[in-house]
């Protein structure tokens, strides 16, 4: 083993990795490797804040040789001695996904892994997403996938349960031959990006990446002239809506034809009409031995209901989609609806982000990940004078004002967006497999993750409590309510409930109409799933057989 | 070998390529639609159980077989009459040299892409007052504006209007190709019988031309049943699915949903209604030999 690799290596297991497990990311070496951290961090926003050229290689060097400056910082107590050197041919791991906005920070990244491993190359594609999803569908079938693929869970990790993803469960326990023999690699993986995507079976088939996340943008100067106050409060959001209209403006921009933003919007208000009754929804929370997972498809992190909790609340009519809570939501929303603009209800995406790039709207409902992307347009389109600053709204918690719409926990609209999977090809076994973990764990190494993540137009809410983000989006997360999972997650049926909701506010649908065709909507739906079996049928036979 | 022989070893490719890819994915989806198939899952066998979801409980279609049995008699209409009227205009053109130009003129729209010109229409179209040409005409007319598409009341008329005046190249080209092909001697017949220019057509002209008609009427129809592209690019069968079309619906099943085998079933479906569709034709408007 070559002695500047041992030295590496000796590094990258000390500071860094050595403290995670048990504690979270911040531990007895916190301040250690935050200091690290800082200073890379600090390096790679200067760069990108300078727009130097794109001269990958400097920056390559640049990061390696703050990493060799870090070696060189000390070792951790915890380092180990005996070090087996990776192989000496050349050995290429691939990686696919879709995010194209992650590309030219991974390939830095790799680059310094590169200096790090030089005997391993990490290849970067970039696919779009259909294709991605495509190339997930017939090279995991043809056992030619690329080693790691980008995928969008709860979707992709169905491949999971077909036996065609690998499962790190079984592979994190395997000796970790590049920093400890001794110990296994689950112990240089953040313990919380793998626990938040565990399944109840406790496999684990995806290591989350980043995360997905709507809310209200808004023309933050626009505020700061008028001398509007940030709305937290239904009333609030009246009150300013009915301000910024008498002032001759739009208040919301909103895009009412079929758009992930809208439904994660009118989904929250769902929830937060139903927040109070979550303990009753949601009753395996306060069961410590039932886990959530992936494999619900009807989200991540815990948060959401599954299919168990839906069919027994729609069984038992604690949740009810004729009834008087959904019949408030729609009042709710068709309330705010009047500070939307003309034509809402079909109105495309770009039409509302031109209505407020253009400053004829306030707001506008859009994922967080627009934030940056609309920050640099203007920065580069719009003279120093007229430009202007950009942030976001708290979603309003109008349940707040009404007794019987209490909200109760608030977390976030969204949530676990983009993850990590390796395919399970026979090729996939031995040391290309340690070194493809290798590669994952440099990835999700919280110093890594954090100059990657940042980089990108998605600075929002991290995965990893420990990393801080912007204040405005800090304000965000804190009040934006949790998704109880309300709107049908498959695909036709959410579709099919939105065309209602359209139609229910173009006016060709009465409310009782409207509340029919949900009720119907969420019917199929849950036959659907107990067909698929994803009910557990124990509950269905006894609804079935008239048990409540 | 023999000259026959010859003949038909270079045939061998032509076929083969025929039934790998025209063939064998149209049986592969008569296959398919008695399948359950969807995303990372095995296919399972339900027999006639995606035809029945869709025939009696699939809400949307229905509903989008009612748009599509609108948008295809309009459509056809558009097809057979307005292409037919600009062939004769042309064809009685005295002078060749204007007759070409007039023929040119519309043969050259064709070489537009139909995303392109769907785009324009679109802009055409567009609500506001400001951005739209409809509702600029109409401002200058003092007429309120339309929110055309966006509006569920006017979307599928919109859709309807779009492509205004529908003078279509190539059925133009085919009804002009067989106004042509009338013989002389018939023409200078029916000029000295002294038949005005209403009775020509349709005594003489359409009857000769029928051949012609009963082409573009089949193409029509099967364009009609299928076709999606236009709603898919104007309004994505909205809003709140006013023009929603079954063409869309099976692309919805088998690329949007995954559905693979439902998607199959719908497009059986057409297909039977094309087919239909074609036999009846064939069997009610019959070539006459006038010659």
């Amino acid at each position: 083993m070559r002695p500047e690799w041992q030295r590496l290596v000796g590094w990258r297991a000390g500071p860094v990795y050595a403290v995670l497990p048990e504690s979270g990311l911040v531990d007895s070496c916190a301040a250690e490797w935050r200091r690290l951290r800082g200073f890379k961090g600090e390096h790679m926003i200067r760069l990108r804040s300078e727009k130097q050229p794109e001269n990958t290689s400097v920056r390559i060097q640049v990061i390696a040789a703050i990493m060799l400056l870090s070696s060189a910082c000390g070792k951790s107590p915890e380092a180990p001695g005996n070090i087996a050197p990776l192989k000496t041919n050349i050995t290429q791991i691939s990686l696919v996904h879709h995010v194209d906005w992650y590309e030219e920070d991974l390939n830095v990244l790799f680059g310094a892994y590169h200096e790090l491993q030089p005997t391993v190359v990490v290849k970067q594609t970039i696919f779009p997403t259909q294709g991605l999803e495509y190339l997930l569908r017939t090279r995991l079938l043809t056992n030619s996938a690329p080693e790691i693929m980008g995928c969008q869970p709860p979707k992709d990790t169905l491949f999971g349960s077909a036996g065609y993803l690998l499962d790190f469960e079984t592979v994190l326990d395997r000796p970790n031959p590049y920093v400890d023999p001794s110990k296994p690699w689950r112990d240089v993986f953040p313990r919380q990006a793998l626990e938040m995507v565990r399944q109840q079976d406790g496999r684990i088939f995806c290591l989350p990446y980043d995360r997905a996340d709507y809310g209200f943008l808004y023309n933050a100067s626009l505020f700061e002239r008028l001398g509007l106050d940030i709305p937290e409060t239904w009333g609030e959001w009246m009150a300013t809506c009915g301000r910024l209209r008498a002032e001759g403006y739009v208040p919301i921009a909103w895009s009412g034809e079929y758009s992930a933003a809208a439904v994660n919007i009118a989904r929250a208000f769902i929830d937060a009409s139903f927040r109070e009754l979550e303990p009753e929804i949601n009753y395996k929370t306060t069961n410590p031995d039932v886990r959530y997972g992936l494999e619900d498809q009807f989200g991540d992190l815990g948060e959401r209901i599954d299919p168990d909790e839906l069919y027994r609340a729609y069984k038992t009519g604690i949740f009810d989609p004729k009834g008087e809570r959904m019949q408030f939501v729609f009042n709710k929303f068709a309330e705010l609806s009047q500070h939307f603009q003309d034509h809402w209800v079909t109105a495309d995406g770009y039409e509302q982000a031109d209505m407020f790039l253009h400053g004829k709207a306030a707001c506008f409902v859009q994922g967080t990940y627009a934030v940056d992307p609309i920050r640099d347009k203007i920065r580069k389109e719009f003279k120093p004078e007229e430009q202007w600053e950009v942030s976001i709204l708290p979603i309003p918690h109008f349940a707040e004002e009404n007794p019987d719409f209490r909200l109760g926990v608030t977390r976030t609209v969204g949530g676990f967006g983009d993850g990590l999977v390796c395919s399970v090809p026979s090729s996939l076994k031995g040391e290309r497999l340690d070194i493809t973990l290798d590669v994952l764990h440099y990835m999700f190494a919280p110093e890594n993750y954090r100059a990657v993540y940042e980089g990108s137009p998605k600075v929002g809410a991290p995965l990893y409590e420990d990393i801080p983000c912007d204040p405005g989006f800090k304000r965000f997360w804190d009040r934006a309510p949790a998704i109880l999972g309300l709107v049908p997650t498959e695909r036709q049926l959410q579709d099919e409930w939105y065309l209602h909701f359209q139609a229910y506010f173009l006016g060709r649908l009465t409310w009782e109409e409207l509340a029919d065709r949900l009720d119907h909507v969420y019917e199929e739906w849950l036959t659907r799933l107990v067909r698929k079996r994803q009910v557990d049928p124990r509950l269905v036979e006894a609804f079935e057989g008239g048990v409540s | 070998m023999k000259r026959r022989n010859q003949a038909l070893l270079l045939l061998i490719p032509t076929f083969a390529f025929t039934a790998t890819f025209i063939y064998g994915p149209f049986l592969l989806a008569f296959y398919n639609a008695f399948f359950s198939w969807e995303e990372g899952e095995y296919r399972i066998f339900v027999g006639l159980g995606n035809f029945r979801h869709l025939l009696f409980e699939d809400y949307l279609f229905w509903h989008s077989m009612k748009i599509m049995a609108i948008l295809s008699v309009t459509y056809i209409a558009k097809v057979m009459i307005v292409p037919m009227l600009a062939a004769v205009l042309i064809s009685r053109v005295g002078n060749a040299r204007l007759r070409g130009a007039y023929r040119n003129l519309i043969v050259i729209a064709l070489i537009v892409p139909s995303v392109a010109v769907y785009m324009i229409w679109r802009q055409i179209y567009h609500p506001d007052g400001e951005l739209g040409l409809a509702n600029r005409l109409f401002a200058l007319f003092g007429l309120e504006p339309i929110a055309w598409f966006r509006d569920p009341d006017t979307a599928l008329l919109t859709i309807i209007l779009t492509g205004f005046p529908w003078a279509s190249g190539v059925p133009m080209l085919i009804y002009l190709a067989g106004l042509q092909n009338i013989s002389q001697d018939v023409k200078e017949a029916a000029t000295i019988d002294g038949v005005g220019p209403l009775q020509r057509f349709f005594r003489m002209e359409l009857p000769l031309i029928v051949g012609q008609v009963r082409l573009i009427a089949i193409l029509s129809v099967i364009s009609s049943v299928q076709d999606f592209v236009g709603v898919y690019l104007l309004t994505r069968g909205g809003p709140a699915g006013t023009t929603y079309v079954p063409g869309l619906l099976m692309f919805d099943y088998a690329i949007k949903y995954n559905q693979i085998g439902m998607g199959c079933a719908l497009g059986v479906i057409l297909f039977l209604i094309v087919l239909t569709l074609t036999l009846f034709i064939h069997r009610f408007v019959r070539t006459e030999d006038y010659l």
